[in-house]
């Protein structure tokens, strides 16, 4: 105890760390693609994702020929319905003409009336009995029969009309049960899963009877799966793999760096550091947002990298033990203070953004960085200040910077990179790029692209509190347009619905009934039909005077989404023309369309990342004029930011990278950790006045730098897009930043400093 | 005594529908000419065409065509179906379409295992009675075929009553067992 009197306190760290994840464990974990959006368009992507399409089960299947690809399609869909994956679809039934009769009165706006008016007359009716006198000696007679002894007028063809118009502004071809493309040898089915779209387990199970069901068909002919439950695959198997593979590799890298630079039992306290620090910073974070999400946690590796910095620094400075160990202190602290400021203030600009994501990965930093700090200050100089066997060798790993002739001429090739980079530089707007999916995946939804003409497709939206409201907002919106949406025709609102059956009511007075009566017994009898076999025709529209029916098609197809508990939302496919995106006016009403998306996507995160970068620049410029207060120093500390993103830029365009929207939330990170190891030189500047420039021997930027890559730039192994772009923008914008304060800097400060 | 002998006649009738089964099944080849006869409450005179009607076994074609007063008709290959007028052939897709066409299939093969399991079969000598074993069976009351006295692989007349009374009654002549089809029977 006497020998280490801070078993204590780290005892205490450690017990926090074990109840932190304790907390974790219990609390909520999520993986939620709205958190990843800047607020202006959250409401246009939380509608995109609950769209109707989007909560289904698309079966895809693709053959050389139209008649195979028919035929698998409809044996997977045999064998789904029997393995219980997906629900007996709720198809119209013999009853259809009773249905739609029924349902009639309710539709039956004033376009309806017209088209109504237009079935009573000599020259229709005529045709029609015609049409059914020779549909009468196809096979089909049977059926032909009970439409026209119910609806000899042929009405309820205005609904048939208005469900086709459905499918028509989707610009689908839809076939038989399947949207069909590429001449049907491309087909989809859109099923109803019986589990839930996030359910683990189904998807997994899915996807086996997929891959066995694969096995068995001939070359060239391919089935698989999309939508939610697919989504919830890929995202799991992402997950899974990133945990695993960045675990490991950052694992040995941080082996790598403690057996190049430390290789004593007490330095093993540096790298417990982040264990430390992770569990109560997301402890903290799942507190303040209710739930983390899986990419700050990942963000954690970036964390490990940074926490460990001021322990490397102290261990470095008190394993030279010229002075004591509060003497070390007190020289080094300002520079970690200096360090933990820089660092702390990218992360809070990250507060100022209106991404969730990186509002979480602001609070998660700041704890951790602050924890580390209090750490590495308070309870670990002990451990480090006695002496040990094994010190760390200065001499066999020295650093020789650049001349200033070669500092310079690199510094000027960089810039010119960065530049060019710049110029070059290609940004992915796409909102794949906030999904984790498998390159597979990529290839397959590239196959089903035909199907669904997402470029000539829109979803316009109509919001309400409640579904009577959403329907009512949407009959608004159809008002607006040019051509009325099918869905407020078939959907109408319970207002509606009274007001088209008093229309019904007034249109049958007595004159119409009799004149459609005498038309009708004048052509049946033209025709060879017997007058008689209508009565239930006339029976029906007596009782359709007298009672009304409320209309309900969402057995069928329910354009309703709940959003909330509080708000629901009728979704329309429609053209993507200018005239449905100028109808909505953002606020009962929303057009949104992939590519509109993807714009508005791209434009609001360069926004807020231009905005954060700012505001990093800014609050460093301060607290580093603070530390220094001298404008040339201040200027220097930038050098390793501005080269390091010249780097970055240049290898970007160099590699024909294109950035990924997340890969720029990287920025204000080079920001801070470029301007912490310019500070580190600055820093050794000033004390080699004093003759202390031990205290900040190169190796301790080396080893920080390292650890850093080593945590951070792993990221580069994973699979999920966002992770990945930030991992690789630390392996190169980080790595350039670190030599440039290793090589280019101390000449430049020799000369101008 | 009435049991014993009602038992016994089962049992003949039984062991004529089997000598009937295996006489059709060696059908191989089939071409019949038609008149269809429609006898609906909706008409006040009852519908009348005609047509023919080739059949191949082996190669799983059927071709009914209707040929007064419309040119249309079906033509089933394998699990195809399609919907002819004219001189047009339309794939049908329709599952309504395919049941139909497959119901035909086993009503012109006479299938029994297959009928068994829907309907009741009666025998009186070459009159065979087909009544829905459902209640409440919406389309069908009963079929009746009656088959060649001479030869028993031949049908002379199919009568369909629906449970509404209206029925459809098609007789069948120049009928052709076992013997080459031309081209124009199977387009």
């Amino acid at each position: 105890m006497k020998k280490y009197p801070s078993h204590r306190k780290l005892a205490a760290f450690v017990a926090l760390a074990g109840i932190s994840i304790l907390g974790v464990w219990h609390g909520a974990v999520e993986e939620n693609m709205l958190a990843l959006v800047p607020k202006p368009i959250k409401q246009q992507v939380s509608l995109f994702e609950r769209s109707a399409l989007s909560q289904k089960l698309i079966v895809i299947t693709q053959a050389p020929t139209a008649t195979q690809a028919r035929k698998i399609a409809q044996d997977v869909h045999e064998k789904l319905l029997q393995a219980g994956f997906i629900r007996p679809e709720n198809h119209p039934t013999e009853t259809i003409i009773s249905q739609f009769l029924q349902a009639l009165p309710s539709l039956f706006s004033a376009d309806a009336q017209k088209k109504v008016l237009e079935k009573i007359s000599p020259a229709y009716i005529s045709q029609q009995f015609s049409q059914y006198r020779e549909e009468l000696f196809s096979f089909q007679s049977l059926f032909i029969k009970q439409l026209i002894v119910q609806d000899p007028f042929y009405f309820t063809g205005i609904i048939f009309d208005a469900w086709k118009n459905m499918g028509q502004e989707a610009h689908a071809d839809y076939a038989a049960g399947f949207l069909t493309a590429q001449e049907g040898t491309l087909l989809a089915g859109l099923y109803d899963a019986t589990s839930g779209l996030s359910n683990l387990s189904a998807a997994q199970q899915m996807q086996q009877f997929f891959e066995h069901y694969q096995a068995t068909l001939p070359a060239g002919a391919r089935v698989f799966f999309m939508g939610g439950l697919r989504y919830t695959l890929e995202n799991a198997a992402v997950i899974k793999h990133d945990l695993l593979v960045i675990t490991g590799v950052g694992l040995i890298c941080l082996l790598g760096v403690f057996g190049w630079f430390f290789r004593t039992k007490r330095a093993l306290l540096i790298y417990l550091l982040p264990l430390l620090v992770l569990p109560p910073a997301a402890w903290v974070t799942q507190g303040v947002f209710g739930h983390i999400s899986g990419i700050t946690l990942g963000f954690g590796s970036v964390v490990v990298g940074l926490s460990v910095d001021y322990a490397i620094y102290i261990y470095f400075a008190l394993q030279q033990t010229r002075l004591s160990t509060a003497s070390t202190l007190a020289h080094i602290r300002k520079h970690l203070w200096c360090n933990f400021v820089t660092s702390g203030l990218c992360f809070a600009a990250l507060l100022f953004s209106s991404i969730e994501v990186f509002k979480q990965m602001a609070v998660f930093s700041l704890v951790a960085l602050a924890l580390a700090l209090t750490i590495a200050l308070w309870a670990l100089p002990d451990y480090f200040s006695q002496p040990t066997k094994a010190r760390p060798s200065l001499s066999k790993w020295k650093i020789k910077p650049l001349s200033f002739r070669a500092a310079c001429g690199v510094s000027i090739v960089i810039l010119a990179a960065g530049l060019w980079g710049v110029c070059h530089l290609t940004v992915s707007p796409g909102l794949d790029s906030l999904n984790s999916t498998s390159a597979t995946f990529t290839q397959e939804q590239q196959i089903a692209k035909p199907l669904f003409g997402a470029d000539q497709q829109a979803l316009l939206f109509a919001l309400g509190s409640t579904p009577d409201q959403a329907l009512a907002n949407n009959e608004k919106l159809s008002a607006r347009l040019p051509v009325p949406l099918p869905v407020s025709q078939l959907f109408p609102s319970k207002r509606t619905q009274a007001t088209n059956w008093q229309r019904w009511q007034t249109c049958w007075d007595a004159p119409r009934l009799n004149y459609a009566k005498l038309l009708l017994q004048e052509e049946a009898a033209k025709q060879g039909f017997n007058s008689v076999a209508f009565t239930p025709f006339w029976q029906w529209l007596a009782q359709s005077k007298e009672q009304a029916f409320s209309t309900d098609f969402s057995g069928w197809y329910n354009p309703v989404v709940k959003l909330s508990p509080k708000q629901y939302a009728v979704m329309n496919i429609v053209p993507n023309e200018p005239a449905y995106a100028d109808a909505a006016d953002g606020k009962d009403t929303f057009f949104v369309s992939t590519l509109r998306l993807q714009q508005d996507l791209s434009d609001g995160v360069k926004q807020e990342a231009v905005w954060v970068v700012i505001m990093a620049l800014v609050f460093n410029f301060g607290a580093v004029w603070l530390l220094f207060r001298r404008v040339k120093e201040t200027l220097f500390c930038f050098i390793p930011v501005l080269l390091g993103g010249c780097i970055l830029f240049g290898c970007l365009a160099l590699f024909h990278i294109s950035v990924n929207l997340f890969g720029l939330i990287f920025l204000p990170l080079l920001v801070g950790l470029g301007i912490d190891y310019a500070i580190f030189q600055c820093m050794k500047g000033r004390a080699r006045q004093q003759q202390l420039d031990w205290l900040y021997p190169p190796q301790a930027l080396l080893a920080a730098g390292l650890s850093t890559l080593a945590g951070f730039g792993v990221l580069v192994f994973a699979k999920h897009a966002v992770l990945f772009m930030m991992g690789l923008c630390a392996l190169v914008g980080i790595g350039g930043a670190v030599c440039v304060a290793l090589l280019i800097l101390p000449a430049l400060w020799e000369k101008f400093a | 005594m009435c049991l014993v002998s009602s038992m016994a006649l089962a049992q003949d009738s039984e062991v004529l529908l089997k000598q009937y089964a295996q006489q059709i099944s060696e059908v191989k080849t089939l071409q019949s000419d038609f008149t269809e006869e429609k006898h609906l409450s909706l008409l006040s005179t009852p519908l009348e065409s005609k047509g023919r009607l080739s059949f191949d076994k082996t190669a799983q074609q059927l071709h009914w065509q209707y040929q007064t007063p419309f040119q249309k008709g079906f033509l089933m290959e394998k699990e195809h179906v399609y919907r002819l007028q004219g001189n047009d052939k339309t794939l049908i897709q329709d599952a309504l379409g395919k049941m139909m066409a497959a119901q035909m299939l086993v009503w012109l093969t006479l299938d029994f295992e297959t009928l068994q399991k829907e309907y009741q079969i009666a025998l009186n000598q070459e009159e065979i009675t087909f009544t829905p074993r459902a209640k409440d069976h919406k389309v069908v009351k009963q079929i009746t075929v009656w088959l060649d006295k001479d030869n028993v692989q031949q049908v002379r007349q199919v009568k369909m009553e629906e449970p509404s009374g209206d029925f459809v009654l098609w007789k069948f002549s120049n009928t052709r067992v076992n013997k080459p089809l031309g081209q124009e029977a199977l387009p």
